[in-house]
């Protein structure tokens, strides 16, 4: 698993927004907004209320007023156009005065367990004013306008888990259609995009049409803070790819394709291919990387004859031909056969969410664990991390607003303090060390620096996607990289890289309004419908 | 009150500010979680912050005789031992007691510790531990003040090149 394959991720049906939206169809959820105290400016509060799985929640929406020179989408900032709670149960008139007290301070507030999901958003000024402007003037947005931008508010923080004292997952991780991984915090900004629409709707003084609602995803900035977690929770990521891949291993062996799905095929290809016409971004590395797959796709497409179809285990031709093409396309290839086979499949995400956490066995023998790095860790011990290239980055928190950050070591002060995500490197150093005889307790009583490193190689020897096989400090490692793969899990799209450390996404582009579950599943790669 | 994710976090960072190993910060969020989790003595691992002596052991039949060392290194080796057959250890201190004992019943090992000797009595599964929970502002802002000395203080090139974006977004 490579940093380049993992940022080339799509969403698929099993990304964790497709799951909550099959779950909540399944369970018939109704969102109910009893709450809409707004000004005619649009600040004020909402609360938006569902029950699901046998359990009632609400979101608290906040919406405030803010000075232009305050709109960051960087952790950095201190106040948001709007603040988010998602609330386990129905507050009561006291909780949302508390919420709407707390929850524009974000992190400089504390919560309660009560508060499973924080969260944040910024508007998209520019396409936020054209759509009020417009419903104003009694006329509908410019379809062009809302296919460019693609949501009315980017959400630049969504934090779950225990943070500033809101629950620990663990709280609601055994309730029904909460086991999955992130599926508060999806559930979270999908309620947030629906906000979004009521807002517009509410300033401009008109209806959005739905295609247009459909059309109006809700955007995200993400930074370096979600870069570690990939690494610092091995036993979820090999999950998430387990079952990727067991997902790929089941359609790779279907026999044959009915009619109906080749069909289904041939619409997503062709599907596929609009959505690629209406990715557009600045990025000049990433347009190049979006201009090589609309090349390459018509080429893929034509592969697709009937007769190739029509041959036996077709889903594993495909795949096995998609190598010819550059690993963006291969991994669109992969989503994309994915999408037909829910039946065979979606069951798989059950298996996403871990309770595990990586174990250390100190009686297995120091021989064992030997082979285990020859085996495995080929890659991270032969790089020579005294080369300047091979430890150029070293990630960190800033003191300023507590943020992981990257620097380069050789230009900027505080190599010293560096989060130790240099995974290979403590390996090698493990390496180096490691006693021929005894088993792994004895020696990590000599050695106990290197307890970290023997728990990463045990750990990768019985979860095979548990490690990025990469060098997270050398020169070439592109966080973004990390970000693109976890947030395609996620679900996102659209994927709009600022930098190589910073991007926007769009999520819930497509999905189902709060009124269209019954049609909840059809919407991977939206394409714009107005 | 507290999230024990929260606490967990802390502590794992507070250890790595404090001096200890990775993988040792690594097991002292976790016990951190299963103390305050279970109404255990937080305490213990505010202690073992302050103390980074390198362990000695002598690995003897059956036993693991500690010489040396600071309790949030010894701890987890006498975990080890335990999972490896041992099933007595003797410690360097009473000090170290604590700790050991919180680190043992994390692990599901039930031991009777008198003075420096430990036994074991039982293996059963820890018990879950429950949030959130009230500790004392004390150990918290102790363990902050641990995590801060991780942190890297800000320049012009952290605040824009390190996190890699602009600063306003009125787009």
């Amino acid at each position: 698993m490579r940093l380049r394959r993992m940022g080339a991720a799509f969403p698929t049906r099993l990304s964790f927004l497709r799951t909550l939206m099959r779950a909540l169809a399944a369970d018939h959820v109704q969102v109910q907004r009893p709450i809409w105290d707004m000004d005619a400016a649009g600040f004020g509060h909402a609360v938006y209320t569902l029950r699901f799985g046998g359990y009632d929640y609400a979101l608290v929406a906040v919406s405030s007023e803010l000075a232009p020179q305050m709109r960051t989408d960087r952790v950095i900032a201190s106040a948001w156009d709007t603040s988010y709670v998602l609330y386990d149960g129905i507050p009561d008139a006291s909780e949302i005065s508390r919420i709407i007290a707390m929850a524009p301070q974000q992190e400089a507030a504390r919560f309660t367990a009560r508060d499973l999901v924080l969260s944040r958003a910024n508007k998209s000024v520019r396409l936020f004013d054209h759509v009020v402007a417009a419903l104003r003037a009694g006329e509908q947005p410019d379809p062009e306008k809302i296919r460019k931008t693609g949501y009315l508010m980017r959400t630049t923080a969504v934090y779950g888990n225990g943070k500033f004292g809101i629950a620990d997952r663990a709280c609601i991780a055994d309730r029904p259609g909460m086991g999955g991984p992130f599926m508060a915090e999806m559930l979270t900004v999908w309620l947030i995009r629906g906000f979004t629409h009521d807002l517009a709707e509410h300033v401009g003084g008109a209806r959005l049409s739905r295609a247009a609602k459909r059309q109006l995803g809700i955007g995200n900035a993400t930074g370096l803070g979600m870069a570690p977690f990939l690494v610092n929770h091995p036993l979820l990521l090999d999950a998430w790819m387990q079952v990727r891949e067991t997902a790929l291993a089941r359609v790779r062996a279907i026999p044959s394709l009915e009619t109906e799905q080749i069909e289904t095929i041939y619409r997503l290809v062709a599907r596929t291919a609009q959505h690629l016409v209406e990715w557009n971004v600045p990025d000049p590395i990433a347009a190049l990387r979006i201009e090589t797959m609309r090349r390459e796709w018509p080429e893929f497409a034509a592969t697709l004859t009937p007769d190739a179809l029509m041959a036996a285990t077709p889903i594993d031709q495909i795949i096995t031909s998609s190598a010819r093409w550059s690993v963006d396309t291969q991994e669109l290839v992969a989503a994309l056969v994915l999408e037909p086979f829910g039946e065979l499949i979606d069951g798989l995400t059950e298996c996403m969410a871990t309770p595990f956490i990586p174990e250390l066995d100190p009686a297995m023998a120091c021989a064992d664990l030997r082979a285990c790095i020859d085996r495995e860790w080929t890659w991270a011990c032969a790089i020579d991390y005294d080369q300047p290239d091979d430890c150029a980055q070293f990630w960190y928190v800033s003191e300023e607003k507590l943020e992981p950050r990257l620097g380069h070591r050789q230009t900027e002060p505080g190599a010293e303090l560096e989060t130790p995500l240099d995974i290979g490197r403590q390996v090698k150093a493990l390496a180096v060390d490691l006693a021929l005889d005894g088993p792994v307790g004895q020696f990590l009583a000599d050695y106990p620096q290197h307890r970290a490193a023997v728990r990463r190689v045990q750990t990768l020897a019985r979860h095979p996607y548990a490690e990025i096989r990469d060098n997270l400090i050398g020169v070439d490692c592109l966080p973004i990289d990390l970000l693109r793969c976890k947030l395609a899990f996620f679900g996102a799209a659209k994927f709009d890289p600022k930098s190589d450390r910073w991007t926007r996404i769009t999520l819930a582009q497509g999905a189902p309004l709060f009124d269209e579950l019954e049609n909840a599943d059809d919407w991977w790669l939206p394409v714009a419908l107005i | 009150m507290r999230a024990l994710s929260e606490i967990g976090a802390m502590v794992h960072k507070a250890a790595l500010g404090a001096g200890l190993p990775l993988g040792q910060a690594e097991d002292l969020g976790r016990v951190a979680i299963y103390l305050a989790g279970t109404g255990g003595d937080v305490d213990v691992i505010s202690a073992a912050l302050k103390d980074h002596t390198a362990p000695q052991v002598v690995w003897e039949d059956q036993k693991l005789r500690v010489t040396a060392g600071a309790p949030g290194l010894v701890a987890p080796i006498i975990v080890d031992a335990f999972a490896m057959g041992i099933t007595r250890a003797e410690l360097a201190g009473a000090t170290q007691a604590g700790l050991v004992r919180a680190f043992l019943a994390a692990a599901g090992y039930d031991v009777i510790i008198d003075g420096k000797a430990v036994s074991l009595n039982a293996k059963m599964p820890p018990d879950t531990p429950g949030g959130p929970v009230a500790i004392a502002e004390s150990i918290w802002t102790g363990g902050a003040a641990f995590a801060a000395k991780t942190y890297v203080p800000a320049s012009a090139a952290s605040r824009l090149a390190g996190a890699g974006a602009g600063l306003t977004d009125n787009d």
